[in-house]
């Protein structure tokens, strides 16, 4: 494993977690104006059960990304300490040759 | 159902803003989709190349992929939304013109949209012509309201069954069984609002409505608008064309056909079926006298036997027919314009063109906002969203057909012969 790789894409992952849309009510300002004030219309209702659906799936989504950026870095750290590891255990070795 | 009252108060841009929130959200998911997979995912095929780490990258591309349908589904969302914004402001312009009208001629629309006789005033003129301007009144108001009631049950059913949509996991399912059900469902709400009534009432809609309205409906419904009795001969001049065949039939004709595979011989169909939509809009088939579909300057089907065998050997169809790469040179080399996909027309054919060169075909149907809709055969789409399928067959296409990065093209046909 390259680690300095495996960290980039990590941070990349950050990024993109964030930049998941529609994790906070902003985003859906509009959508919410259309549903609450459309009285007499039956797709408003529709229309707020589809805001709730999709907002809690994108706010998963974001939580998924984050959490493999999470689990690159920590690979990343674990496999550079077991390789550090190794490599000071063969040269324990080789120093008692 | 949507009353008279409720559709006056309504406020349209709500759901126009709505729409275009959701719109938004699509290309910004569909952004972070293409990040993870291409700056997560991909580096690690380098970077981390033993089992775990494939394994890993493997993982991220089905978050990517969760991503991508979440792109999918939010821009069916703001199709339905737009949809409904753009019905209820054109219902709402022919409301608040029957308003106009009745208040004109001393008469007045209840809450639950009937048309009587102000009793606060006296309604001049004698009462035959008073009861008939009741009459046209009504047919108006009713007009749209039926329309706001169809469009918003239309709405409703898109919306809700989108609302479920978030365990799907099949990038190819959200594409042309959401995606294309919503991009179906906004043309279908557009078409719902053209009357199919007498020619006076055809032409009392056409004259309610606001020059925008008319634009908006000439370029999503003109398969529809075109068989309205009523219109105006020069709405309907431009609705046809100038050329040698009929536009909206053309789309018409397309929108008629689109899941008919009965005349599709080859195993890929597109552009026969581009052909026979401009045939079934009256373009007339060009064939060279001596050689007939065997000659390179055809335009042609053939005599067709019945039989599929023989019917799909080459010397039925020109190449021209019902190849996409020699129909699009065909076209341009006998009148035809790349007008682009800015100044598309319902009637025009669209074409993409991958690294092998133009590949495919499709019928223009409908436009709305600027998106091209379009209906193919192989595999049968109505009215697919091109905007909304582009980042698909720029991407998603070239990982699983090879085409590559796709350029489109618009063909206006204008045949010299």
């Amino acid at each position: 494993m390259r680690y300095a790789e495996v960290r980039a894409a990590a941070a990349r992952g950050d990024e993109a977690a964030a930049a998941v849309p529609g994790r906070t009510n902003p985003a859906w300002s509009a959508v919410d104006q259309a549903s609450c004030g459309s009285r007499g219309l039956a797709a408003a209702a529709a229309l707020d059960r589809c805001r709730g659906s999709w907002s809690a799936r994108l706010g998963q989504l974001g939580t998924d990304v984050q959490q493999h950026a999470d689990r690159l870095r920590a690979s990343a750290n674990e496999y550079e300490a077991a390789d550090a590891a190794s490599a000071r255990g063969i040269g324990r070795v080789g120093a008692d040759l | 159902m949507v009353t008279y009252a409720e559709l006056r108060s309504l406020d349209p841009q709500a759901w126009l803003d709505a729409g275009q929130q959701w719109l938004d959200l699509a290309v910004a998911a569909l952004r972070v989709a293409e990040d993870v997979h291409e700056q997560v995912a991909a580096p690690l095929g380098s970077a981390w190349p033993d089992t775990v780490g494939r394994y890993a990258a493997a993982q991220i591309d089905v978050t990517s992929d969760g991503v991508l349908i979440a792109s999918l589904e939010c821009r069916a969302a703001g199709y339905v939304c737009r949809g409904l914004g753009h019905v209820l402001t054109v219902c709402r312009h022919l409301a608040d013109s029957a308003a106009r009208s009745a208040a004109a001629s001393g008469l007045a629309i209840s809450d639950d949209g009937v048309v009587g006789e102000d009793p606060r005033q006296r309604v001049p003129g004698r009462a035959d012509e008073v009861q008939t301007r009741i009459a046209d009144l009504q047919t108006l108001v009713d007009q749209a309201v039926s329309s706001a009631t169809r469009a918003d049950g239309t709405a409703r059913e898109q919306l809700d069954r989108l609302a479920d949509q978030t365990t799907v996991t099949d990038v190819v399912a959200a594409e042309n069984d959401d995606l294309g059900a919503a991009s179906r469902a906004e043309v279908d709400m557009l078409d719902g609002l053209v009357p199919h009534g007498a020619a006076a009432d055809n032409t009392r809609w056409w004259a309610a409505l606001s020059e925008e309205d008319r634009r908006l409906l000439m370029l999503s419904s003109a398969g529809t608008l075109d068989t309205v009795a009523g219109l105006p001969d020069d709405v309907r001049a431009a609705l046809r064309g100038s050329d040698k065949f009929d536009r909206s039939a053309t789309a018409r004709w397309a929108a008629d056909h689109w899941n008919d595979t009965s005349d599709d011989p080859f195993d890929d169909n597109c552009t026969n079926f581009a052909s026979n939509s401009l045939a079934g809009g009256g373009l007339a088939e060009n064939s060279d006298f001596w050689l007939g579909t065997l000659s390179d300057d055809s335009w042609s089907k053939g005599g067709q036997t019945g039989n599929s065998w023989i019917d799909s050997k080459d010397y039925s169809h020109s190449a021209s027919w019902a190849q996409a790469a020699t129909f699009y040179d065909y076209m341009l080399d006998h009148g035809a314009t790349d007008v682009g996909t800015a100044a598309a027309r319902p009637g025009d054919i669209v074409m993409w063109e991958g690294t092998d060169g133009v590949h495919h075909a499709a019928v223009v149907t409908s436009v709305v906002d600027g998106d091209i809709r379009y209906t193919q055969h192989t595999g049968e789409q109505l009215n697919a969203s091109l905007q909304g399928r582009e980042p698909l067959t720029e991407d998603g296409a070239a990982t699983t057909d090879g085409w590559g990065a796709q350029k489109i093209h618009v063909l206006r046909i204008n045949p010299d012969w």
